[in-house]
């Protein structure tokens, strides 16, 4: 089973954001709310926990690259 | 008077006002206020020299922009919790003290007028900084985890800051808090304190105060490092926490 690791809603005015840090490498396992990912704007950063329990099997995308609200940025398995 | 801008951020259900602190402005709050958006109507004031406020700041005191916002949302808003930063918590608390049948409690991260002591090097930096590098040296100072205050963050408050009269409203600002007496406390309404344990900027209170969470490994924004536990608060004073 896998779970993605979504951008959440950063309200009304902000569509996109920054992969600022990925706090675990693919293959490491974590834990929900374990926080694995950091997202930024031009206003404020964003740490995101895990959804569940697994191992980060993939990250989509990587530290510097701008994303979008809902985009899919790593994966758990 | 003092220009203001009242934001209506998103979501459906009982009123919150968020108020940022010196330096910030409505989209400071992304990591607390669009987790909000199923439960509460969520809203967010800027003061002069702050977003999309404008510049005049009048004699710039807390309870000059204070009564400013309190005009503001009077007929707009019910009851809302508050929910204020640093200057923005002092802001909560003279709203508390002027308007309190008109507000349904205060959630106050790091409330400057509570702090032991404030770092007011910080406060004095903030209008001139004029070099990406050096703003973000200085603006690191507000976390624990320096990563959490990015480059593009760093440019974009150089390039907020770049009309004069931007600078301006914000010395005037600066100014008044110097002398600014406080605000009465405790508020004679719900309330809960929020506050990081390595906070660089205002040191929290020596003596225990009452309803006030001192959470470890946090700096000077609650509402980043411990954006979990701010939520929480704000969902305790909706009657929303789980």
């Amino acid at each position: 089973m896998t779970t993605e690791i979504l951008v959440p809603q950063l309200g009304n005015e902000v569509t996109e954001a920054e992969v600022t840090e990925w706090a675990a490498a693919v293959g490491d396992n974590v834990s929900a709310s374990d926080i694995v990912v950091v997202i930024s704007t031009t206003k404020a950063a964003l740490e995101i926990e895990a959804p569940c329990d697994g191992t980060l099997s993939e990250i989509r995308i990587g530290e510097g690259e701008l994303t979008e609200v809902g985009a899919v940025l790593g994966v758990i398995e | 008077m003092t220009d203001l801008a009242l934001h209506r951020l998103g979501g459906e259900g009982p009123d919150i006002l968020f108020i940022h602190g010196f330096g910030a402005d409505r989209l400071g709050w992304l990591a607390v206020a669009p987790q909000l958006f199923g439960e509460a109507s969520v809203w967010a004031v800027e003061y002069a020299g702050h977003g999309t406020a404008g510049n005049d700041a009048g004699d710039g005191a807390p309870t000059t922009i204070a009564a400013a916002i309190g005009d503001e949302i009077r007929d707009r808003l019910n009851r809302p919790i508050i929910v204020g930063h640093s200057l923005g918590g002092t802001l909560a608390l003279h709203l508390a003290a002027t308007m309190p049948e008109d507000l349904a409690g205060l959630v106050l991260l790091a409330p400057a007028a509570l702090a032991a002591s404030i770092d007011s090097s910080f406060i004095a930096a903030i209008p001139e900084l004029d070099d990406p590098d050096e703003a973000l040296d200085v603006l690191r100072r507000l976390v624990c985890r320096k990563i959490l205050i990015t480059p593009r963050m760093a440019g974009a408050v150089v390039a907020g800051l770049s009309p004069p009269e931007r600078r301006a409203a914000l010395r005037q600002i600066a100014s008044a808090l110097e002398t600014a007496a406080p605000p009465p406390f405790p508020p004679l309404l719900p309330f809960e304190v929020i506050w990081g344990g390595e906070d660089e900027i205002l040191a929290p209170p020596e003596a225990p105060i009452p309803n006030m969470q001192l959470v470890e490994n946090v700096g000077h924004m609650p509402h980043i490092e411990a954006a979990g536990d701010v939520i929480a608060a704000i969902r305790r004073g909706l009657g929303t926490a789980e």
